[in-house]
């Protein structure tokens, strides 16, 4: 409960909050300028079942969906809103694309850029492999940090609710709903 | 944990409904349009290569060149030429020396795309990112990528001809870059004489054709 973080769990909770969450933002934000640009990158994982061929309709709502999860995501994790739930998208989401990059460009062995920030280029500045993995394995563990740990006290789930604990119905130290 | 799993379906849906009304909004297609049918003759010209000034890479190369497909060419609409057109264009070989290059069809092959080239008779746009443009690109092609047509207005985009055929490439095989942009071409610049070179840059590179390296000349 964020009421009962120690301090040197609530800030590293803290930094790990706003460095996963500006990657997403940033990531995000990149990524909605061009959609189109978006559904491209991710005909280029050869997903079956999620490429242009096989439904195009289906990497259109991708290209447009998941960088709004993204960003929705991101901005709650900053906030410290929902604090759990927020690092579980993004969390997992990592964790997919790295399955999605390890399964296309180091198995299948194809050759593309991974669009994992739109037109920018994150750490990782070749074609798509080992670099986007363990880049996502990193953010990620700030993603466990933030899970593990709740928002702790520099939290909107804090600040909005501080003395909940017995009410903490869905026992994530998060805000619940009323 | 009934409450949580509730948060993380109110944040799924916020962005799905963020990602429907974005969808709405800006809508955009992954397919072109087929461009015009159009038979090009080829006079004299078939052994005048590499004469036009469209075939080299510069801000010479400016919108002055497009008088240099008037001589010895003539276009013309493909269903009053051509009463029989090949299932894809340009499916004759060039050793052949043909006539005419016969346009009708989105998608055009290496021969057809070098054809045009030697004939200086295509503008040439890669859409792959500016890395790859880098290290290699067919001679004269001018970078423009989906991201920058997303963006705003490339300068590159006030050097191709209104009334020449663009040949856009990427990658080849499932990349889908040039389909992207020769959309946006024709949908944001209303250029309509927009073909696609399906084999991509390493099919022409593996052809020994001409390449340049270098920069985009025109990047800020």
């Amino acid at each position: 409960m964020p009421s009962e973080a120690s301090k040197p769990v609530s800030t590293l909770s803290l930094i790990a909050r706003i460095l996963l969450g500006l990657v997403f933002v940033i990531a995000a934000t990149n990524k909605l300028v061009d959609p189109g640009s978006l559904a491209a990158a991710i005909d280029k994982f050869a997903i079956p079942g999620l490429t242009v061929e096989d439904a195009p309709w289906l990497v259109k709502a991708s290209a447009y969906f998941v960088p709004w999860l993204e960003l929705a995501a991101a901005l709650a994790l900053i906030a410290g809103l929902w604090t759990r739930a927020a690092a579980t998208i993004l969390t997992g989401m990592l964790v997919a694309f790295s399955v999605a990059i390890w399964s296309a460009a180091i198995d299948r062995g194809l050759s593309f850029d991974c669009g994992c920030f739109g037109d920018l280029k994150g750490f990782c500045t070749g074609d798509a492999g080992w670099c986007n993995v363990i880049q996502n394995g990193v953010l990620a563990g700030f993603g466990i940090i933030a899970l593990a740990a709740g928002g702790g006290r520099a939290s909107a789930d804090a600040l909005l609710c501080p003395d909940r604990g017995p009410d903490d119905d869905a026992g994530d130290g998060d805000i619940d709903f009323a | 944990m009934k409450g949580y799993l509730l948060k993380l379906a109110v944040l799924i849906a916020i962005g799905a409904a963020s990602g429907f009304a974005h969808s709405l909004a800006a809508p955009f297609r992954l397919e072109p349009d087929a461009p015009p049918a159009q038979t090009i003759q080829l006079g004299d010209a078939g052994t005048d290569s590499g004469t036009d000034a469209s075939t080299t890479a510069g801000t010479e190369s400016g919108s002055d060149t497009g008088s240099a497909t008037g001589s010895g060419l003539e276009s013309e609409q493909a269903h009053e030429a051509d009463p029989e057109p090949t299932p894809q264009a340009g499916s004759e070989p060039s050793a052949d020396a043909p006539d005419a290059i016969v346009l009708d069809s989105l998608e055009i092959d290496l021969t057809t795309a070098r054809l045009l080239f030697e004939n200086g008779l295509a503008d040439f746009v890669d859409a792959r990112i500016a890395s790859e443009f880098e290290a290699g690109h067919i001679e004269g092609a001018y970078h423009i990528t989906p991201a920058m047509l997303a963006s705003g207005s490339p300068a590159a985009i006030d050097f191709l001809r209104t009334d020449t055929p663009i040949v856009i490439y990427c990658g080849g095989g499932d990349c889908d870059d040039s389909k992207l942009v020769a959309e946006r071409l024709q949908r944001l610049f209303f250029f309509e004489q927009t073909h696609i070179m399906t084999d991509g840059f390493p099919a022409w590179a593996e052809a020994d054709l001409p390449v340049g390296t270098g920069p985009d000349p025109f990047a800020e």
